[in-house]
C-alpha cells in the first residue's frame, strides 16, 4: 500500500511539472491593466504604514513589476500621504483613494483610516524588538553576543523580549529611556550619533522607527499586557515571480496576528538575498535582479518568523539549439522541465571515454583502466551506459568509496592527539570496525532506514568480542546534545543546533524543538569503567555521558533520564519536529520512536535529506546546498525534483544502489561538461556537467593505479606501529593520512559535515604535484618501467592517455609526445628522463586532476 | 568598516561554503592571494613593492616575563616587590630599565614599553598570545598571522606569515591562511628536488588542454594561475635564501649571540620581513626559561636577561642599520606578566593583571614608556581601560594597514569582527 501511495505521488508532482512549463512570459510590452497588493489600503492607527506593490498586466499577457514606474496620488491628501515608492502613511481618519497612473493606464484603489488620533498601544515585543533586529542592535556581532557590547546586552535577534525589555528599561541606570524626555534616551541618542555609538548611525531622526520608538518610551516604556495579540506568521507577496534581468520587484511583507488581524511590516521586516549573484533587495524591499539568469531566492525575516520571495529569471532569447537529449527516466523530467522554464538548452551527451572515467571514479572512487575503456568505447549495446552503472555497483570499490563518505558523515576518526597512547590504539580498533561495519553494510546494499536504526540504537559493549561498532559514533558524540545535532545534520539535513542555545536565525526552530528533539537521548547513559573483558565493574556508578570517559558501555535505558536547557528547564519527554511530545513507557527506548518518526514515509526530512545528499555527490551540488541544510530559507533548486526522489527512494524500500542507478541512468548525469550558448552561466539546474577536481584519496590512487604503485600507510603515534598496505579511499580513520591527503584536502571529522573536506585548489596543492618527492617517485618507478618497453612508442603513448584520461590524444598531442620522448631517447644522458616527462606533463594536466 | 559579506545564506552556516563565497583561491600561507589579487598584481607589473611592503615581527617570551626585573621596575616598594635589580637611566630622560639590560639602556629612544597589559588567561596561553582571545570561548579564533595572509597586502612569491612560534591556526579563515612553517611539507616540495627541466614544463603546456572555463568556482582557471605561480616559485631561491642566516657576514650572526641565545631565530626572522614577509612568529631568547616561580633572579641574572640584552639589541640595530624601522614593527612579548610580589621560592608568580609589550621600529612613536602600574606595580589598573593584547594586536594591524573591524563569517556563518577591542596603542600613533 505504501508504495501505491508514493506512485500517485509522483504522478501528481510530474503532471504539475508540465503545466509549469510553459515558455516564460514576461510583460514588457504594451501595458493594458494594473492590479495592486493589497487591492484597497486600510490603517490603522498613527503608525501603521502599507506597501503596495503595482503589478502591470501586458497585451501579450506577461506581467511585471511597475511600483516604481508609476505615478501615485492621493486624492486626499488630508487623509493619506504616499511617496514614490508607494508607501503609504495616515495622515487623519477618513476615506479617500489612491489614483495609480502610467503610459496612459490608470487605476484608482480605495483607502481608509481609522483610529489614527487615538494613541494605539504599543506592544514591545511587537513593535519594538522588530525595530532593533532590523536596525542590528541584537545582532551577534553587537549587542546581541553572549557578553552584550559596552555593558549593554541584547538577546540574540531579540529572541528573548523579557530580558531585552529588562535591559532596556531597568538596567543602565535608567538612562536608556527617560520618559520625561524621550529623546534623550540613550536609546535615541547612541542609535542616531549624537552620542559617540561604536556600531554607528543606524537610526536616521525622524524617521518612523525613530518615531514608533519615541512615542514608546513618552508613553512610559510599556511591555504590553500578556493577552495582547502575537505574530503568529507572516506571508510575503508576491511570492514568486518571473523577472527579466536588471528588473525590479517590490515585495510587501504582512505579519498575522492571534487575534486574527493582520498587518503590512515590509518595513520593519529584514530582507536577505540568498542569491548575491542573481538578485539584490534593500530594507524596503525592493529587490533588484543583477544580470544573470537562473532562479535565486530573497529571505525575509520578522519577529522570529521566515518567508521566501523566488524570482525565476530566465533567458529572453529563444534559442535555435534543441536539446538532444531525452528523457531516460523521471529525473530528467524533472530537470528537463526546469531548463525549459529558465529557457536552457541542456548540453549534449558526454562521450563514452568521459562517461566511464565520471562514473568510475563517482561510483567507485577508482579511474578505469585502459582495457576497460576500449571495451566500452569499443561495445556496441545501446544499454552500455546502464550496464557499465549495474557493474560498477557490484564492485568492491562501490563499497569502499562510499564508505568514505559515510565515515566523514559518522566522524569515525579514531584516535586523537589528545588521548592516550592507550585510549589511540583502542580507537583506532573500534574505529576500523565501525569502518568496516559501514563498508559491510554498503556492500550488502542493507536498507538504509535500517542503516540507520543500527547506528541510532546501538547500544551495548565499546570493548570486547561484544562490541557493536556503531557505539563509536556515541563515544565521539559523548552526550545527547552531540547525538541530536549529529541526527539532525547527518539523517535529516537539518543543522539544529543553533538552536541549543537561541532561537534559530534562518529557521522556525526554538530551544524548545531543539531540547524536544534531544529529549530521544534523555535516556542514555554511559557506565564506566569497564574491564578489559567488557564487564563493569561491580560498583561503577551511572554518569552522563559527558562526564564519561571514552571506554565504557551504553546503557540507553535510564527511565528517569532528563535534560535540561541553559535556561534551566526541564524536558523530560522527547518531541520530533512539528509534533507534539511523546509519552514513552519506561520499559521502551525512546531512540526506536526516534528512528520509527524519521522512517515514517511522511517524514519530510528524512529521505529528502538522503536523496538530496547523494545529489550532491554526482553534481557536485545538491538540490539544496549546502546537502545538510535544508531549510524554508534555503529553498531547493528544483523542489519537485527532490520529492520525485524522495518518493522513488521510499517506494523503491530506501535502496541505495537503486539511488545511484536512477541518478546515473538519468540522461541528466550523462551531460557534456562544454557549455552551449544558454547555460554557460547554469551552476545549479544541472543542464550541464560541472567539472571538479577530484578528492584528496581519489586522486591519491588514481596516481598509484596509473604507475602501478602500492602506498603502505604507517599509522603515527600508537604503541604498536601498525602497517597497512590500502588504497588510499580505503583509509579508516583519521591517523592513516599523509601530507598528499592532507595538503589535497580530507575531511577533519570533527562535524557531521561533508564540508569539512576542503576541495579547493591551493598552491600547495600544485607544488606538491609539480615537485613532491614521492610523487616523483612514483612517476620514476614507471617511467623505468616503461622505458624497458618493447611496444611502438606511439602504443606507448596511446595507453598513457588512456590511464590518465580515458581517452586517445588527439593526433597533435601524440605527435608532440612522440617528439619529445623520442629527443629524449635519443640522448644518452637524457634517457631516463623521457618517460619522467611523459608522466610528470599529464598528471600535472587540468584533466587528470579533474573529472568532467 | 568593511563587512565580507557571503553571497548567499544558505552557504553562511558551513565552513566550506561561506568561505568558497570569497572566490579566494589561496594556498598554504604562500600567497593567501585570491584571484582577483593576483590579476592586480599582474596588471600593475609591480611585484616588488619592497618599499611600501610592511611587516611585523612577534617575539613571544614563552612563559611569561617578568616585567618588575626588566621594565616596569619598582625601586621604591617594599623590599618583597622590589626585587634584587636595580634600575639604571637609559639615554632617554625618565625611562629607567633593569641594571641587566645596559645595551637596551643604551638605545631606549629606539624602542617603545608599553606596560600594565592585562590578559585574559592566568595560565600559560600562547593561544590568548597570538590571537588576542580566550581559548575556552568559541569560535577557536584564527592567529594574527592568518589574519594577515587573509587581509594583509602582502607580497608575490613570498608566504605572507612564517609561523616559527606559538599558536599557529587559521581557524574560520581556512587552511590555505596556516603559517609557512620552515620544516613543513611544502618546503620540502620547493627545495628538496631542485629545479624542472625547462623542456619538461613545454611538454605540459602542450598536453594541459582542458577548457578552464566550464566549471562552477573557477579552479580550473585557479589551478593554471597556481601552475604559473608554482613554477616560478620552484625556479626561485627567495624563500630558502631568506631562512638562510649563513647569508649573512659572521661579524653580523656573532653579535645575536651564541647558539643557545635564540638569536638565530631572530637574524631570520628580520631576513624573512627584509624579504617581504609580513607576519614572522619567532621565540625570544630565554624559550622555556621565562617561568621563573622559583630562583627569579637567579635565572634572570645568569641567563635569560644577558641573552635577551646581547641578541635583541642586534636585531634592533640591524633594523635601523637596514632602514627597516619605519616598515617593519618588531613586538615583544610573553602571555603575561609576573606577580609584582616575589613569592617564598624567591620567584614571581603568573600575573594577569600586568605584563608588558616591547615595541621597536614600524613607523610608530620611539622612546616612549606607556602604562603606570603604580609604586609596586599592582596598581588596580581595572580603574582605567588597560590595554590588552587584542590592543596589542590590532596595534599591529594598523602598521600593517589591516582594519581590525573587518567582520568575517565563522565556521557557523555569525559574523565575527578581527578584534573586539580595536583601538591601537594611541600612545605611540
Amino acid at each position: 500500500m505504501r508504495c501505491s501511495i508514493f506512485d500517485i505521488t509522483l504522478l501528481l508532482v510530474v503532471s504539475s511539472v508540465t503545466a509549469l512549463a510553459e515558455p516564460p512570459r514576461i510583460g514588457n510590452d504594451e501595458l493594458k491593466t494594473f492590479t495592486t497588493i493589497p487591492a484597497q489600503v486600510v490603517l490603522v492607527g498613527q503608525d501603521d504604514q502599507q506597501q503596495l506593490v503595482v503589478t502591470g498586466h501586458h497585451a501579450n499577457s506577461g506581467v511585471s513589476d511597475v511600483t516604481h514606474q508609476v505615478s501615485f496620488k492621493a486624492a486626499d491628501a488630508g487623509i493619506v500621504r504616499i511617496d514614490a515608492g508607494g508607501l503609504v502613511a495616515p495622515v487623519a481618519d477618513g476615506t479617500t483613494s489612491i489614483a495609480i497612473e502610467s503610459q496612459g493606464v490608470s487605476l484608482s484603489i480605495p483607502v481608509r483610516v481609522t483610529s489614527c488620533n487615538a494613541d494605539q498601544p504599543i506592544n514591545f515585543t511587537n513593535e519594538i524588538v522588530p525595530i532593533l533586529t532590523k536596525l542590528g542592535c541584537n545582532a551577534g556581532s553587537c549587542h546581541g553576543k553572549a557578553e552584550g557590547q559596552n555593558g549593554f546586552k541584547l538577546s540574540l535577534l531579540g529572541f528573548d523580549p523579557a530580558a531585552d525589555y529588562e535591559a532596556l528599561v531597568h538596567e543602565g541606570r535608567g538612562r536608556r529611556v527617560l520618559e520625561s524626555a524621550p529623546e534623550q534616551s540613550l536609546l535615541l541618542i547612541k542609535p542616531t550619533g549624537r552620542l559617540g555609538h561604536g556600531g554607528g548611525k543606524p537610526l536616521a531622526v525622524g524617521s518612523a522607527d525613530y518615531r514608533l520608538l519615541e512615542r514608546w518610551i513618552a508613553v512610559g516604556s510599556p511591555f504590553g499586557n500578556a493577552d495582547d495579540p502575537r505574530v503568529t506568521g507572516i506571508e510575503v507577496r508576491p511570492a514568486h515571480r518571473l523577472l527579466r534581468k536588471q528588473a525590479d520587484q517590490q515585495l510587501t511583507v504582512t505579519a498575522r496576528y492571534s487575534d486574527g488581524k493582520t498587518r503590512d511590516v515590509t518595513r520593519r521586516a529584514e530582507f536577505r538575498s540568498n542569491d548575491g549573484e542573481l538578485i539584490d533587495v534593500n530594507q524596503d524591499g525592493r529587490v533588484q535582479t543583477v544580470g544573470r539568469f537562473g532562479e535565486g531566492s530573497v529571505m525575509v525575516r520578522y519577529a522570529g518568523f521566515v518567508s521566501l520571495f523566488r524570482a525565476t529569471i530566465p533567458l529572453e532569447s529563444a534559442s535555435s539549439l534543441e536539446s538532444q537529449a531525452s528523457p531516460a527516466n523521471f529525473i530528467d523530467e524533472f530537470v528537463f522541465a526546469k531548463h525549459r522554464q529558465l529557457g536552457y538548452v541542456a548540453s549534449e551527451l558526454c562521450t563514452d571515454g568521459e562517461f566511464i572515467r565520471r562514473a568510475s571514479l563517482d561510483i567507485a572512487g577508482t579511474l578505469p583502466l585502459p582495457d576497460e575503456v576500449r571495451q566500452f568505447v569499443a561495445d556496441q549495446n545501446p544499454n552500455k551506459r546502464q550496464l557499465l552503472v549495474d557493474r560498477l555497483l557490484e564492485r568492491p570499490e562501490y563499497a569502499e568509496y562510499w564508505s568514505l563518505k559515510w565515515a566523514d558523515v559518522l566522524r569515525v576518526r579514531g584516535g586523537s592527539n589528545d588521548d592516550t597512547k592507550a585510549k589511540i590504539d583502542g580507537l583506532n580498533t573500534r574505529a576500523i570496525k565501525f569502518r568496516e561495519w559501514i563498508r559491510q553494510s554498503l556492500a550488502e546494499n542493507k536498507r538504509y532506514d535500517r542503516f540507520v536504526r543500527e547506528i541510532v540504537t546501538a547500544d551495548g559493549m565499546t570493548t570486547g568480542p561484544q562490541s557493536q561498532p556503531a557505539i563509536l559514533w556515541y563515544l565521539e558524540l559523548k552526550n545527547a546534545e552531540g547525538l541530536i545535532e549529529d541526527t539532525s545534520q547527518a539523517f535529516l539535513g537539518t543543522r539544529i543546533q543553533c538552536a541549543r542555545c537561541h532561537h534559530h536565525p534562518f529557521e522556525k526552530w526554538s530551544q524548545d524543538d531543539y531540547w524536544g528533539l534531544a529529549g530521544f537521548y534523555a535516556r542514555v547513559e554511559w557506565r564506566v569503567g569497564v574491564d578489559r573483558s567488557g564487564k563493569p565493574v561491580k560498583d561503577g556508578k551511572p554518569i552522563r555521558a559527558s562526564e564519561s570517559g571514552r571506554v565504557g558501555q551504553l546503557v540507553a535505558m535510564n527511565p528517569n533520564g532528563a535534560l535540561e536547557d541553559s535556561r534551566g528547564r526541564v524536558f523530560a519527554n522527547p518531541s520530533a519536529l512539528d509534533a507534539a511530545p511523546l509519552s514513552v513507557p519506561k520499559s521502551e527506548d525512546p531512540r526506536e520512536k526516534l528512528v520509527d518518526w524519521m522512517v515514517e514515509p511522511t517524514n519530510p526530512f528524512f529521505a529528502r535529506a538522503l536523496v538530496n545528499r547523494y545529489w550532491g555527490h554526482f553534481f557536485a551540488r545538491g538540490i539544496v546546498e549546502p546537502v545538510d541544510d535544508m531549510r524554508e530559507t534555503n529553498p531547493a533548486s528544483n523542489p519537485e525534483l527532490l520529492d520525485g526522489l524522495a518518493a522513488s527512494f521510499l517506494s523503491g524500500g530506501f535502496d541505495l544502489k537503486a539511488l545511484i542507478r536512477s541518478i546515473c541512468h538519468s540522461h541528466t548525469y550523462q551531460l557534456s561538461s562544454l557549455p552551449n550558448s544558454t547555460n554557460r552561466q547554469d551552476l545549479k539546474h544541472c543542464s550541464r556537467y560541472l567539472p571538479r577536481r577530484l578528492p584528496a584519496e581519489v586522486l591519491y590512487d588514481a596516481i598509484d593505479l596509473i604507475t602501478d604503485n602500492k602506498t603502505t600507510f604507517r599509522v603515527a603515534g600508537e604503541n604498536t606501529k601498525v602497517e597497512l598496505e590500502i588504497r588510499a579511499i580505503q583509509r579508516p580513520h583519521m591517523r592513516v593520512s599523509n601530507y598528499f591527503l592532507e595538503t589535497f584536502g580530507i575531511n577533519k571529522r570533527d562535524s557531521a559535515c561533508e564540508c569539512g573536506r576542503e576541495s579547493d585548489v591551493t598552491l600547495a596543492q600544485r607544488v606538491l604535484l609539480l615537485n613532491n618527492g614521492d610523487v616523483q617517485r612514483k612517476l620514476s618507478s614507471k617511467a623505468e618501467k616503461l622505458l624497458a618497453d618493447k611496444r611502438p612508442l606511439a602504443e606507448i603513448i596511446d595507453e598513457t592517455y588512456l590511464a590518465c584520461f580515458a581517452r586517445l590524444p588527439n593526433d597533435k598531442e601524440r605527435q608532440t609526445c612522440v617528439d619529445h620522448v623520442s629527443a629524449k631517447l635519443a640522448d644518452e644522458r637524457k634517457k631516463t628522463e623521457a618517460f619522467n616527462d611523459l608522466l610528470w606533463a599529464l598528471v600535472n594536466s587540468k584533466e587528470f586532476i579533474f573529472q568532467r | 568598516m568593511i563587512e565580507i559579506q557571503t553571497s548567499q545564506a544558505a552557504g553562511r552556516l558551513c565552513n566550506g561554503v561561506s568561505r568558497r563565497t570569497f572566490l579566494r583561491v589561496g594556498s598554504l600561507g604562500v600567497g593567501g592571494l585570491t584571484l582577483a589579487d593576483l590579476m592586480r598584481l599582474r596588471a600593475s607589473g609591480d611585484a616588488d613593492s619592497r618599499k611600501t611592503h610592511k611587516s611585523v615581527i612577534v617575539v613571544f617570551l614563552n612563559g611569561g616575563a617578568s616585567q618588575s626585573d626588566m621594565f616596569d621596575m619598582k625601586p621604591k616598594a617594599p623590599a618583597e616587590f622590589r626585587g634584587e635589580f636595580s634600575p639604571i637611566s637609559s639615554n632617554v630622560p625618565g625611562v629607567d630599565v633593569s641594571e641587566l639590560l645596559p645595551k637596551h639602556a643604551a638605545m631606549m629612544d629606539k624602542m617603545s614599553i608599553v606596560n600594565g597589559i592585562q590578559v585574559i588567561t592566568s595560565g600559560h596561553s600562547l593561544y590568548e598570545a597570538s590571537t588576542g582571545f580566550a581559548g575556552n570561548v568559541q569560535p577557536r579564533r584564527p592567529s594574527i598571522g592568518a589574519v594577515v595572509s587573509r587581509f594583509g597586502k602582502n607580497t608575490e612569491g613570498m608566504p605572507p606569515w612564517t609561523s616559527m612560534a606559538g599558536h599557529s591556526d587559521p581557524a574560520f579563515l581556512g587552511p590555505e591562511h596556516a603559517g609557512f612553517n620552515p620544516s613543513g611539507g611544502l618546503m620540502r616540495d620547493l627545495f628538496t628536488n631542485g629545479g624542472l627541466p625547462a623542456d619538461r614544463v613545454s611538454l605540459l603546456k602542450a598536453v594541459d588542454n582542458l577548457r578552464r572555463d566550464i566549471d562552477a568556482n573557477q579552479e580550473l582557471l585557479a589551478t593554471d594561475t597556481f601552475t604559473d605561480k608554482a613554477l616560478q616559485m620552484l625556479s626561485s631561491t627567495r624563500i630558502r635564501e631568506a631562512f638562510d642566516v649563513k647569508q649573512e657576514p659572521e661579524k653580523i650572526r656573532e653579535r645575536y649571540g651564541k647558539q643557545n641565545y635564540g638569536g638565530v631565530g631572530l637574524l631570520q626572522a628580520l631576513r624573512l620581513a627584509q624579504a617581504g614577509v609580513s607576519l614572522i612568529t619567532v621565540y625570544g631568547p630565554g624559550n622555556g626559561k621565562w617561568d621563573t616561580h622559583k630562583d627569579n633572579f637567579k635565572v634572570m641574572k645568569d641567563t635569560i636577561l644577558p641573552h635577551y640584552d646581547q641578541s635583541l639589541t642586534a636585531m634592533f640595530e640591524d633594523l635601523y642599520a637596514r632602514g627597516l624601522d619605519k616598515d617593519v614593527l618588531i613586538a615583544i612579548y610573553g602571555e603575561f606578566g609576573r606577580t609584582p610580589r616575589i613569592n617564598k621560592n624567591a620567584g614571581r608568580d603568573h600575573y594577569p593583571q600586568s605584563g608588558f609589550v616591547q615595541f621597536v621600529g614600524g613607523g610608530l612613536s620611539m622612546g616612549k614608556k606607556v602604562g603606570d602600574t603604580g609604586i609596586r606595580g599592582d596598581w588596580d589598573i581595572s580603574r582605567g581601560q588597560p590595554y590588552t593584547i587584542q590592543n596589542i594586536i590590532s596595534t599591529m594591524y594598523h602598521v600593517l594597514g589591516i582594519d581590525p573591524s573587518i567582520k568575517v563569517p565563522d565556521n557557523f556563518g555569525r559574523p565575527q569582527y578581527l578584534l573586539a577591542q580595536r583601538n591601537p596603542v594611541s600612545e605611540l600613533m
